[in-house]
């Protein structure tokens, strides 16, 4: 019988040992990386049966185990989780592989999902909090990578993730105090307080928003991958996983007031910053925060829809940031040679941005029009405050793409002839787009599963 | 035979008192102090006083091992910034550009709003209206004061050098606290281990910081 919490993470901290030496040589670690990644997937997604078959033989697993002393157990949804995670692991490597953010990504990314797995698995609060801060701080790796200069971006977001620590291990305290005095409730008054402001600095609430911005103009465009998505779905599950676990917390009215009132101010500010956007990494920080707001507004309605919308959002900015990473790293590349950016990387970064702010016909629109009906049936403002925070967003987006398509146009009059292979990409990509946008039931239905195993 | 607690007792001159109010004075200099390597000197003996305070709570041997984590976070933190000064000296255009993003705030400002803050924190604890829950007094002086001049440092101070030092006190401040509530062996040693973790990231961003373009390296060789 092997335990899967210690299996998962061993394969991969053994995959990020491994890749370490040969971080530099990318064709070879790229595939060494993407295949580890995919193995964690595949023995995650397996795990959920209680065995494994390779062609040495059958394998029984078993998710729980203990260590050093504390209870670890891999719940049906967590795995699910964890195979998300490590199949969206092999897509940002391969982009990693193309647009090269820095040579730490690799095992970088290897040993972020080792520790994902390993916190998701141990059952006590301040474990937990202590291996999320590891992944803050292999983040902050990342985010900075092997750059010189400004390190405002990889900073920030270290900083205002940690002072979420003090106060999640203080409740976790106050936690573990109770379940020796359970005749005293009195105790846990003050960690559904601290609990409360430690998920909302996890969240990204005002006032502790402002990282975003930075991350957006100073980290590589792959490494962003891991801080929108990864990151957040690892938060986001620790939050939902304690609202489940601690009754006492996910049945008092407080975390929800508190996460709709600041969902609904964080939304309302990216809105109104959207308007100042000019650049495409601040365009892209605004939505990020609408789209931080929103999980926050959705977080506050504590019902299935609710939870379903976080997830479908979570999958879809992984998808949108895709579009805007590829997009961004080929305008890049022509930079570098003195070239206008494409036309390509227009389209891409703008179908991105869009799909961001849940336009129609791009893969963001199903996640977010699914999270306006959830917040809609349960609290009609901070619908409304949503749907007018991305109506400005895609004005904004459309407006500066349409100006800066049109300059670069002026710039360079010979992009006019298009060659066969960008013609071909860009019928590709907007067919990706396309296919995701009118066919988003798949991607749905994984978030549907992850939020109703913790529902 | 080399005994822990003798190490302790020759700090038998400290009371809790003495030592919180040296706390507190050592997390002013650490916002204070204009020049790195006095603020690092600060820090250091924070972490002895710290655990000095901490050995009254926990058992010696612990808080000894947790005065030597906080040595070697000090010498982490003084290679990569020693580093990076040498590069800072070598380097014009680093200094222009490092010099040019670093935000002017005076040292006068910076003397009045510790001061106000020292003030504060002296007065609302001393007062009993601000205390924290199952730990003296002294020590419960010395863990808000460290906290509060390290939140301040980190707003103070744009680079992560200096505002890292912040972070690092801040901590060691909520160290003083959360230890004197949960004494579990696995939480100290994971607790240690984070502050290592947390001092890695300080010294990789300050030395990234202060690392030349890759052309700048091109033009050298």
């Amino acid at each position: 019988m092997i335990a899967s919490p210690i299996l998962l993470s061993a394969i991969a901290a053994f995959g990020a040992i491994l890749t370490l030496p040969i971080r530099r040589w990318t064709r070879l670690v790229v595939p060494i990386t993407a295949a580890i990644s995919l193995l964690m997937g595949y023995l995650a997604w397996q795990s959920q049966t209680g065995s494994v078959s390779f062609w040495i033989g059958q394998f029984e697993l078993t998710n729980t185990v203990t260590l050093i002393g504390r209870p670890l157990e891999l719940a049906g949804w967590e795995l699910q989780l964890i195979a998300v995670l490590s199949v969206a692991g092999v897509a940002a490597i391969l982009v990693a592989g193309w647009t090269r953010p820095g040579d730490v990504f690799f095992p970088g990314i290897l040993a972020i999902l080792s520790t994902t797995s390993i916190s998701l698995a141990f059952e006590t609060l301040a474990f937990k909090v202590m291996l999320v801060e590891i992944v803050f701080v292999l983040t902050t790796m990342l985010l900075q990578g092997s750059k010189y200069g400004s390190v405002t971006g990889a900073w920030r977001f270290f900083v205002f993730h940690t002072l979420a620590l003090p106060f999640l291990l203080i409740a976790a305290w106050h936690i573990d105090l109770f379940q020796f005095n359970p005749t005293q409730p009195d105790i846990l008054e003050p960690a559904v307080i601290l609990l409360s402001v430690g998920f909302l600095v996890y969240a990204a609430s005002v006032p502790f928003h402002s990282w975003i911005v930075s991350v957006t103009k100073t980290a590589a465009a792959a490494t962003q991958l891991i801080a929108f998505f990864f990151v957040p779905s690892l938060l986001i599950a620790v939050m939902l996983s304690a609202m489940n676990q601690y009754g006492w917390y996910g049945q008092s009215d407080l975390p929800y007031q508190w996460f709709t009132f600041l969902g609904i101010v964080t939304t309302a500010l990216g809105g109104l910053l959207i308007l100042s956007g000019r650049s495409v990494a601040r365009i892209v920080a605004y939505s990020l925060i609408i789209d931080a707001g929103s999980v926050m507004m959705l977080m506050g309605t504590n019902s299935r829809l609710g939870h379903i919308g976080i997830w479908s959002q979570l999958l879809m900015r992984f998808v949108s940031l895709i579009f805007i990473v590829i997009g961004d790293h080929i305008s890049n590349e022509r930079r570098h040679i003195d070239i206008a950016p494409s036309r390509l990387s227009h389209i891409l970064v703008t179908i991105g941005m869009l799909s961001l702010l849940g336009f129609p016909l791009t893969p963001g629109f199903s996640a977010r029009w699914f999270s306006l009906g959830a917040l809609g049936r349960v609290n009609l403002p901070s619908a409304l405050t949503l749907l007018a925070a991305s109506a400005i967003g895609w004005i904004v987006v459309i407006a500066n793409s349409l100006k800066s398509f049109h300059k670069a146009h002026e710039e360079d009059k010979t992009r006019t002839q298009l060659t066969l292979g960008n013609r071909i990409s860009i019928y590709v990509f907007v067919a990706a787009n396309v296919v995701l946008a009118l066919v988003p039931t798949p991607l749905l239905d994984v978030a549907r599963k992850i939020a109703l195993g913790i529902w | 035979m080399f005994d822990i607690s003798q190490l302790m007792d020759m700090f038998g001159f400290l009371s809790p008192t003495v030592a919180s109010y040296a706390s507190l004075l050592l997390a002013l200099l650490v916002v204070v102090l204009p020049e790195w390597r006095g603020a690092l000197l600060a820090l250091m003996i924070q972490y002895v006083v710290a655990g000095w305070l901490l050995s009254q709570e926990l058992a010696p041997d612990v808080a000894v091992l947790k005065i030597a984590a906080g040595m070697v976070i000090c010498l982490a933190i003084y290679l990569s910034a020693r580093q990076a000064d040498v590069m800072m000296t070598k380097n014009d255009d680093i200094r222009t550009r490092i010099g040019d993003s670093k935000p002017s705030i005076s040292l006068t400002f910076r003397l009045i709003i510790t001061a106000a803050t020292a003030t504060t924190v002296v007065v609302a604890t001393t007062s009993g209206y601000l205390r924290l829950p199952e730990i003296s007094g002294p020590t419960s002086l010395a863990a808000i004061s460290a906290m509060a001049m390290g939140c301040l440092a980190l707003g103070l101070h744009s680079d992560p050098l200096r505002a890292g030092m912040g972070l690092l006190t801040s901590l060691a401040g909520f160290d003083l606290f959360y230890h004197s509530l949960e004494q579990g062996v696995t939480v100290i040693g994971m607790m240690i281990g984070l502050g290592l973790l947390v001092a890695m990231v300080i010294s990789y961003l300050s030395a990234a910081q202060y690392l030349p373009p890759p052309d700048h390296e091109e033009n050298a060789s």
